[in-house]
This record gives structure tokens, C-alpha cells and sequence, in this order.
């Protein structure tokens, strides 16, 4: 290989007569860098979009929820004991989930509704780590909040005790800790006057806020203690809802599995029947979203990595016409078809691997600066890219007016020649680096669309390895045209070529 | 050395067929010179071309020693043209891409017995020898007409061939330069004793020559060879 690996690199850098050809290998190289660096770019934000939105919404979030055919249920401490026994399952709580109006202490109207969930304090923050997220007070029966409550109620009217409120929730309504809401939990006709109605109304003082950085919690959610919900529905002793947790989310499904193999409901029958729910179909729509969104960029990817083939291929068959003399020279010289062809498979090795490596610095160097929190230089630094650029240009134009014959370092020229082959490179890495990292920042985005403030970065070392290579195999895929055509010339037909 | 038997050689252009070569009988001796000469278009290049193997024919044979080149599988015919056959252009041929050096030591990478080092020294000694020792580093394009012939002279003796085979070596040369080119064959063929295969134009320097044949109507003129 070291003959063919010598020719190739030769013709790779040419720069003599036929100064385009290096101009299109460089460019075939960029065009490869380009490729790998977007694939790499684009996945690792979309892996880091993905695995952080997984890790805000399973910080508080039951991997696996389980409900009975008959809705309420009761004895559900030893249902849940019993959920614990299964395999996986690290903890399990008991709550009643439900919609309720609601209708801030003053307001003569409902304002909307929110989703309430009675939950058994300990036992919740086994499972979703609840208290973490609250500002304020997580103890639900606060005795000086609910004191003060009860005195700003009238005699007739009963304080069911404390809610902790969605912070969105709070700050929408203009509510703050200490305040009173209503919630409405059914109306039912007056028998008396069927145009009017009864409305069960209770009385819930604020004492927290939960915050969690998650609209679908924060926006639309208020807790109350699990007591509090059963007497709100006058379900004594009975929940809705167990939540459980796995001991990795992804197992969700299995663990679901296993539940509905072991558990009964007491009382049998159909009310018996586990029904179960698991946050990766709550959240379906959105990871289908994205799995789509993964095959269209994966498409995307191919796509650019097979242009950059195709590059390589046209640079190559171009190669092989511009040297097709050279060719026969090296046949007469006892060169094999094998020989020639390897060196145009070389040269394709060489322009994806220099690609290639090229692209994978650069697209983990982007990642890492989209990723790098702190002060960036201002913008307009980036214009020292001028810099290498004035310096090449002036360069092209002094070498351009020089006689050729100069090229060769002959007279003590080393010193400059190695400047120029050193020195410039090392310039314009250090220029560009300095460039992009002005340039490029973490990018903020509406939180209140995608759940997260600041796009993240997720590099998979496994795709990166397996893009390195998959590039690999297609430049090599690219070379085996030109190769075979360069292996096929006639030799004597390709010394007569002019 | 080598003998040629009835070597014919046909090109199908068009549906026509030209019949380049019909029945060359030759032989070239070991350590002798041999001028080819003829007119433009009579298949003196085609004769060489088979004899170094770069060509097959249409029927015939040429025998190196005792064995029959075109009897060779592809690898094999490419060792003998690396080991045993140095070719001369009449244009220089050299590698642009590549010094004087590089063009001459190629010949020993392609062979592979050599490090890279060992051939590119090998390469300085030969172009010492044929008087470039100052040029080693210099490309094509920085070499006159005359240096670049004696830089692929120097490549086509890298790997101590038994036979080079020279297609009008000095055809585009002027009278003076090619004077010293040619000077340069016959001391080589002296001093190393190989077999030299010259196609030329020129009377002059067919007369120096140890042989001269005559390639007319694809055939070798007996009343050429006869009048030497
Ligand atoms: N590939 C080919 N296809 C068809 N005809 C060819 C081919 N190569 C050579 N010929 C023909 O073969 C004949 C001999 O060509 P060749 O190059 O051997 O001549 P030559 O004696 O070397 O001439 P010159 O002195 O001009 O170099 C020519 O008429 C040429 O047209
Ligand atoms: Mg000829």
C-alpha cells in the first residue's frame, strides 16, 4: 500500500498545473467535514431535546399509573402493598385525580378548571419526589395559614384545608399563599326551584406553590392532601388512582405488564380488572412527534452524506481522466490493476477519513459551544476571520508574480516554506475556533412551547462512531467506480491519450 | 534473449481492420543494441509495446529466455515489466506531481521489495549517474527537454531491467541535447550490458547501433538487415 498511498496523497494535495484538482479535493473534503458535522450537530440536539424533556417531565412524573374498571376503589393500602411486591416496582402511592372548577375567594365567577390530585404526601414523594417542586409550605394542614384562613371565612362556611397550587396557576388567577379558593366539585338541580342549583362548594387555603418547570403541572394542577379529596367526594377510604414507580422508566411497560398479570382489585369481577397507563403513551403524541421528526432528519442525513459520496465519486472520475496518461506510465512501469485501482481507492479513503475526521471535531466543537455557558466575546470579534483570509489572498497574489521555477526550496527558502505549510493551517484553525466560539451560543427557546428554556445538547458517542463509520463505508463505495474504470484503461491506449 | 515469433497484430477501427503487424520475426541479443526503424504509422511503437509486454498481440508470441511473456497471468506480466523491461518515451512521460526523484524511484515502490527510503536513494545515485545529481528535488516542469529525457532514462533503470526498449528517445530533442542523451544509452549499455531496443528516425544513429532491422508493410525487411 505504500506506493499507492504515496501516489494518492500526491495527487490529493497537487498543486501544480491542474491547480483545480486540489481545489476539488478540498472541497470534496469539506463537503464530507460539512456532512458529518450537521449529522452529528442535528442528532445531538435532538438527542439532548429529547433526553431532557424525558428527564423534566419523569422528575415528577409516575412511570406507571393504575386504575380500576370501576373507578374508585377502596382498601388501596393493600392494593398498593401489593403493587410493591411486584418485580421492578420501587414505590407506589395511592390518589384521587380529578377536574375541578374553580373560583378564587372574591370572584363572582368560575374561572376555569384545574386538575386536582389528592395525595398522600409521604408516599407521593416516593414516587414523583413532589415536595421537591414546592415553594412555600408543603404541609397541608399549615396551622397558622389555616387559622388565619378560617378567620377570614365566615361562621357558615368550612375550610377543607390547604392547597398547593400550580405556580402558573397562582400567578394567573393572582392568587398568593394565604388566599381562598373555591373549588366546585358538583351542582346538582334544587328540587325546590329546578331553575337554580346546589352546588357543592369547597373552601381550600393556598399554602404552596408548585413549580417544576413543566407547563402541563404547573399551568392546569393544584394537590390537596388524599383525606381532603376523599371527603371532597365523599369517598372515604377509597382513592381513584395508584401511581407507581419503576426502577428505570423504560421498563414502564413491562412493569405495566406485570401488573395486570398479578393485581386484583378487591371486590373481583370486572371492578377487579387492573387498568393500566404508562407516561410513555401519556405522552405518546409527543414522542411520536419526534420519532417522526428522527426518521425525516435520519433521511436528511443520508442524503447529505451520500452527496458528499457523489462528490467524492466526480472528483475521483475526473482524477482518473486527468491522470489516464499518468496511468499508462505507471502500467509500463509494472504497475498492477490492483495498484492503480488502490490508488484511487486510497485517495477516496483519504479524502473521507480527513472528511470525516475533519466533521466530527467540528460538530463535537459546535455541540460543546452550543452547550457552553458563560460570556461570549462580542459578535463582532468574528470579523478577525479577516485576517487569514487577507493574508491568504495576498499570498496567492506575491506567489502568482513570482517565476514558477522558485517553487522548489532550493536556496535556504526552508525557512518560509515551512511557515507557509505550519503556519497558515495552524492560523486559520485558531482564527475559525476563535470565530465559532463567538459565534456560536446557546440557543433560548419558548419554554412555553417546548417545556425546556435552552435547547440542549445530547452527544451520542455510539452515533458518532457509527456516522464515522457509515460515512467510511460510503466513501468507500464512492471509489470503486473511478477505480474500476482506472484499473480497466488499456495501458497503451493510455499512453497515446493526450 | 528475447525472440519474437510471428507476431501479428490487428486493431479493429470501425469495423475495418488494420493489420498493423504481420508476422515479425526478430531477436535481440543480450547486451546488444538494436536500432528499429521505419516509416511514420508502420507499427514501430505497437512492435515495442509487445515486446515489453504492455500489449498483447493478435496471435504470435515472444519469448523472454525460454518462456513465452503472453503465456504470463496479469500479475506476472506486470513483475516482468517491472523487473525486466525499462521503457523510454519519446515524450519525457514524467509524473508532474512528482520530483525528479520521486519519478525515478517509482518504478522500485511499485516492486514493493524496497523501503521507500531505499528507492528514493536508489533513485539519487541513477540520476547521479546520468548527471542530474543537482536536480533531484526539481519537478517536470523545472527541468529542460534534455534533463527530463535523462530523468526517465534514470527511471527506466531503477530496477536493473535486462532490456529498455527506447521509443525515438531523442525525437524531440535538438540535435545537440540529443547528442548527449544518446551518449548516455551507449554508456549505459556498456557499462551495465543490457539489451537496447532503439526505435529511431535517424540514419546516423541507426549506423551506430550493433543491428538494424526495418519495419515495412508489418514485416521486418529482410534486405535491410541483409545490406548491414
Ligand atoms: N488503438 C489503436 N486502434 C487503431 N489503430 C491503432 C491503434 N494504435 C495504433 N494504431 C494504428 O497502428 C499503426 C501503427 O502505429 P504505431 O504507433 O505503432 O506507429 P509508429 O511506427 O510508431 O509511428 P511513429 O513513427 O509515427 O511513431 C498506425 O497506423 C495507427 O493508426
Ligand atoms: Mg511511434
Amino acid at each position: 500500500m505504500r506506493f499507492e498511498r504515496f501516489v494518492a496523497g500526491r495527487y490529493l494535495k497537487s498543486r501544480r498545473k491542474q491547480s483545480f484538482i486540489s481545489i476539488i479535493s478540498l472541497i470534496s473534503v469539506g463537503g464530507v467535514s460539512l456532512g458529518i458535522a450537521t449529522v452529528i450537530l442535528v442528532v445531538s440536539v435532538m438527542n439532548g431535546f429529547e433526553q431532557s424533556l424525558k428527564d423534566k417531565l419523569l422528575a415528577n412524573e409516575a412511570h406507571v399509573f393504575v386504575r380500576s374498571m370501576g373507578g374508585f376503589f377502596k382498601n388501596y393500602d393493600q392494593t398498593v402493598q401489593q403493587i410493591k411486591q411486584v418485580d421492578d416496582v420501587v414505590a407506589a402511592s395511592p390518589v384521587i385525580y380529578s377536574q375541578l372548577a374553580l373560583q378564587p375567594k372574591g370572584s363572582k365567577r368560575i374561572e376555569g378548571t384545574i386538575y386536582v390530585k389528592g395525595i398522600d404526601l409521604k408516599q407521593e414523594d416516593s414516587v414523583t419526589g413532589f415536595s421537591e417542586y414546592v415553594i412555600g409550605s408543603v404541609d397541608f394542614d399549615d396551622p397558622e395559614l389555616i387559622s388565619a384562613a378560617q378567620k377570614k371565612l365566615s361562621k357558615r362556611e368550612t375550610l377543607k384545608g390547604g392547597i398547593i397550587l400550580g405556580y402558573n396557576v397562582a400567578s394567573q388567577k393572582g392568587l398568593f399563599t394565604g388566599d381562598i379558593i373555591r373549588l366546585i366539585s358538583k351542582m346538582e338541580p334544587n328540587p325546590a326551584n329546578p331553575s337554580t342549583f346546589f352546588a357543592d362548594v369547597s373552601n381550600y387555603v393556598v399554602v404552596g406553590l408548585y413549580q417544576s418547570g413543566l407547563h402541563t403541572y404547573d399551568n392546569a394542577f393544584g394537590f390537596v392532601s388524599l383525606l381532603a379529596a376523599q371527603d371532597l367526594y365523599n369517598r372515604s377510604e377509597q382513592a381513584n388512582l395508584i401511581q407507581v414507580k419503576a426502577s428505570t422508566p423504560e421498563i414502564a411497560e413491562t412493569v405495566a405488564k406485570r401488573i395486570r398479570e398479578q393485581i386484583k382489585f378487591p371486590g373481583g369481577g370486572l371492578k377487579g380488572v387492573p387498568l393500566t397507563d404508562t407516561w410513555m403513551k401519556q405522552y405518546a403524541p409527543l414522542f411520536e412527534a419526534m420519532k417522526l421528526e428522527k426518521i425525516v432528519t435520519l433521511i436528511i442525513e443520508a442524503l447529505i452524506i451520500l452527496v458528499a459520496a457523489f462528490n467524492i465519486a466526480s472528483t475521483l472520475i475526473m482524477m482518473v481522466m486527468e491522470k489516464t496518461r499518468d496511468i499508462g506510465v505507471l502500467r509500463a512501469l509494472g504497475a498492477s490493476k490492483r495498484q492503480i485501482s488502490k490508488i484511487f481507492i486510497s485517495q477516496g479513503i483519504l479524502i473521507g477519513v480527513l472528511g470525516a475526521m475533519i466533521g466530527t471535531v467540528l460538530g463535537i466543537g459546535l455541540c460543546f459551544l452550543l452547550d457552553l455557558e458563560n460570556d461570549r466575546p462580542s459578535y463582532w470579534l468574528a470579523l478577525t476571520i479577516i485576517l487569514p483570509v487577507a493574508l491568504q489572498i495576498w499570498i496567492s497574489i506575491t506567489r502568482s508574480t513570482k517565476p514558477v521555477r522558485s517553487t522548489a526550496p532550493i536556496n535556504g527558502q526552508e525557512d518560509k516554506a515551512v511557515f507557509f505549510k505550519i503556519g497558515i493551517p495552524v492560523l486559520w484553525i485558531l482564527v475559525v475556533t476563535f470565530v465559532l466560539y463567538c459565534v456560536v451560543r446557546p440557543i433560548q427557546i419558548d419554554s412555553r412551547v417546548y417545556q425546556l428554556s435552552q435547547l440542549a445538547v445530547e452527544i451520542d458517542w455510539v452515533y458518532v462512531l457509527f456516522i464515522n463509520f457509515l460515512s467510511f463505508f460510503i466513501c468507500l463505495g464512492a471509489t470503486l467506480y473511478p477505480a474500476w474504470q482506472s484499473s480497466n484503461l488499456v495501458p497503451v491506449e493510455a499512453l497515446r491519450y493526450e | 534473449m528475447i525472440r519474437i515469433v510471428d507476431i501479428h497484430r490487428t486493431y479493429t477501427e470501425a469495423g475495418n481492420e488494420i493489420r498493423v503487424l504481420q508476422g515479425i520475426n526478430l531477436e535481440v541479443n543480450a547486451g546488444e543494441i538494436l536500432a528499429i526503424a521505419g516509416t511514420s504509422g508502420a507499427g514501430k511503437s505497437t512492435l515495442l509495446h509487445l515486446i515489453g509486454g504492455l500489449d498483447r498481440p493478435t496471435s504470435g508470441a515472444v519469448f523472454f529466455g525460454n518462456q513465452d511473456i503472453f503465456g504470463f497471468e496479469d500479475r506476472e506480466l506486470d513483475h516482468f515489466r517491472n523487473q525486466e523491461i525499462g521503457f523510454v518515451f519519446q515524450f519525457h512521460h514524467l509524473l508532474a506531481e512528482f520530483s525528479a526523484r520521486e519519478n525515478v524511484a517509482l518504478g522500485a515502490m511499485i516492486s514493493g521489495t524496497h523501503s521507500m527510503d531505499q528507492s528514493l536513494q536508489q533513485a539519487d545515485e541513477l540520476l547521479a549517474y546520468v548527471g542530474l545529481e543537482d536536480r533531484l528535488d526539481h519537478y517536470p516542469t523545472q527541468l529542460s527537454g534534455g534533463e527530463r529525457q535523462r530523468v526517465a532514462i534514470a527511471r527506466a533503470l531503477i530496477n536493473q531491467p535486462r532490456v529498455i526498449l527506447a521509443d525515438e528517445p531523442t525525437g524531440n530533442l535538438d540535435r545537440k541535447t540529443s547528442g548527449g542523451v544518446l551518449d548516455l544509452l551507449w554508456d549505459l549499455n556498456d557499462r551495465f550490458s543490457q539489451s537496447l531496443v532503439l526505435i529511431t528516425h535517424d540514419h546516423t544513429l541507426a549506423q551506430r547501433a550493433d543491428r538494424r532491422v526495418h519495419l515495412v508493410d508489418g514485416k521486418i525487411s529482410e534486405a535491410k538487415q541483409i545490406a548491414e
